[in-house]
């Protein structure tokens, strides 16, 4: 167990390494730069403004000290905003979107497992075929769309909901519905595809056999087992929350990680691009982590490699 | 769709390829035919554009300005007037052609990579497919955001970022497939035979594997359409004045509370085709899948 977290671990880090590595080549490669605007600058004055920031030494000296300010964890200053600091903005934005992310997950799993369960019982009727062409039907609705809907009919229209800006609970409700909705339905497809497949094992037999009830049976014996793709999910599934966090930022006007990456990229903000991505790329090989350890706590049969 | 009841198991007829039987198969579920139909129309009519379209997609008329849906303008006309019947045609063909050419370059080099790995296994393999662990790791959607941003985002950028990164799976497939197939007695038997690795690839190895392949390819096309029409919400994707479904829905979404038809009927597009896709992707994998008789 402890042997393969470090085996991981240490896999993660040329990951890092070569995601840093990419990132900065590729935005130092491309024309322009963080001081160019619409009102020309004396050159004077972006001759200074690149001497401060150290943009005026040649590539590789700046590469080099970037990665030796990485390993004390400093991402470094924001060009775009000269009084922060990327650590910063980065502790700014994060908790936001980690609010919506987990707002969006608990929807999905409270959502997407019972409604799977749900189908499974009733394999093969209309409760199950219903369910079933709603989870196809979600599927193809990306977020983009989800989102613009929901704030016509429940903001628009209803009066249900604020359409926009973060803070209160109420303004929590539609961004977490947006971006779960996807996710939601694909949890229920998983759940009652395995669902179905356990619920034929002679183990179920067995317990029906006993006289254990048909809400026993569903909740309690099979549920373990058709967990394990679920889990197996959340992994990719963290990374398309992450990514689907920037669209539904921008639809809501919602302050988070996301939309502070996308605006930092639009004005080639090359330290806030760098940490940002950084900090996604550390997540999400921590989150897959904690996926493979929780899948072979659920299934015995998989061994630690 | 894995919902629709399997018809019972029928024998495959004799001198019936396992392709036509499959499509026979397939195309008795209704569902699948209504994709079908739904799918070949939308290709039809945006590969025909340029003459079934009422207008030109750019020509902008202020005096006219949003109209809601009319006999004139069938889907309506956006803020500038542009008809959007006409905009959701053309950019069909954006949108398809970035779905249609991300997915041969993942079939390409997926299919290639994977049965290489697959093939020679050992060293080889381990190092091959610990390169794909490791693209796999990357918050690539994140590089694809600054490779766009960065170096102007033009159609050709579009193709190449999002066809790099879809090959992964499939070469993962497709060496699964190669690893469970290369000690089959027909393959061994052209091995005795004289064949060389290359031909005993193309001709023996892949013909067996088509249908995973053919059915994983359905489901990348739905995939990359989607994360062309994700890029373009963002502002990244196709430029003004060419319009692709995403960016038609990215323009809808801003004004929806006063023309709704904006985000209407380009969502709807989106949506059926994705729809259409993902139901035949699903339906392809049952139908081509032997075991499943």
């Amino acid at each position: 167990m402890i042997r393969f977290v470090l085996r991981r671990l240490l896999f993660s880090i040329p990951v890092v390494f070569l995601v840093a590595t990419t990132t900065f080549f590729i935005m130092r490669l491309a024309p322009g730069g963080p001081f160019m605007s619409e009102r020309a600058i004396p050159p004077e004055i972006l001759a200074n403004m690149q001497a401060k920031y150290g943009l005026d030494q040649p590539l590789l000296v700046q590469y080099g000290r970037y990665l030796s300010n990485l390993l004390r964890l400093d991402l470094g200053p924001s060009y775009k905003y000269p009084d922060r600091t990327v650590n910063e903005i980065i502790a700014e934005g994060f908790p936001v979107s980690l609010q919506l992310g987990l707002a969006a997950l608990l929807f999905a799993v409270a959502v997407g497992i019972p409604a799977g369960v749900l189908a499974a019982a009733k394999h093969g009727r209309a409760a199950d075929h219903i369910a079933m062409a709603l989870v196809s039907v979600g599927i193809s609705l990306p977020t983009f769309v989800i989102g613009p809907l929901l704030v016509f009919v429940f903001s628009l229209t209803l009066y249900w909901f604020p359409p926009a800006l973060w803070g209160s609970p109420s303004q929590l409700v539609l961004p977490a519905v947006t971006l779960g909705l996807p996710y939601a339905v694909y949890i229920a497809r998983l759940t009652r595809n395995e669902m179905v497949e356990v619920l034929q094992q002679d183990y179920i037999r067995t317990a029906r056999a006993k006289g254990v009830s048909e809400a026993g049976i569903l909740w309690r014996h099979a549920r373990n087992g058709s967990l394990l793709p679920v889990v197996s999910f959340l992994g990719p599934g963290v990374a398309d929350i992450v990514t689907g966090s920037i669209v539904v930022e921008k639809i809501f006007a919602i302050p988070g990680l996301g939309r502070s990456f996308v605006e930092s990229a639009f004005s080639r903000d090359y330290t806030t691009v760098l940490g940002t991505v950084l900090f996604y790329a550390v997540l999400l090989i921590a989150a897959n982590l904690v996926v493979d350890i929780l899948y072979r706590r659920l299934d015995p049969r998989i061994e630690y490699q | 769709m894995a919902t629709v009841a399997q018809s019972a198991p029928a024998p495959l007829p004799a001198g019936v390829s396992l392709w036509r039987w499959g499509l026979r198969r397939l195309l008795r579920r209704p569902l699948m035919v209504v994709c079908v139909a739904i799918l070949a129309v939308v290709v039809a009519a945006s590969i025909a554009a340029p003459w079934i379209a009422p207008y030109s997609y750019e020509t902008i008329d202020l005096a006219l300005g949003p109209s809601p849906p009319s006999a004139e303008h069938w889907f309506g006309t956006d803020t500038l007037g542009r008809d959007l019947f006409s905009r959701c045609l053309y950019g069909g063909r954006i949108s398809l052609a970035v779905g249609i050419v991300g997915t041969l370059v993942s079939l390409i080099v997926g299919v290639l990579y994977g049965t290489v790995a697959g093939y020679f296994g050992g060293r080889t393999d381990e190092l091959m497919m610990r390169f794909v662990d490791l693209m796999y790791s990357l918050p690539y959607l994140f590089l694809v955001i600054i490779l766009l941003v960065f170096f102007s985002s033009s159609i050709v950028m579009l193709f190449v970022a999002l066809g790099l990164v879809q090959w992964l799976t499939m070469s993962r497939i497709v060496r699964g497939q190669v690893l469970s197939l290369k000690n089959a007695e027909f393959v061994q038997a052209a091995r005795l035979a004289g064949s060389r690795p290359a031909r005993i690839m193309l001709r023996h190895l892949l013909p067996n594997m088509i249908g995973p392949i053919v059915a994983y390819a359905t489901l990348t096309v739905p995939t990359v359409i989607l994360q062309e029409a994700f890029l373009s919400f963002l502002g990244l994707g196709v430029q003004p004045p060419q319009s692709s479904w995403g960016t038609l829905i990215n323009d809808g979404a801003g004004v929806m509370g006063l023309f709704p038809w904006m985000l209407f009927f380009p969502a709807v597009i989106l949506a059926g085709v994705l729809f259409s896709l993902n139901t035949l992707g699903d339906g392809l994998r049952d139908a081509l899948d032997p075991r499943l008789r």
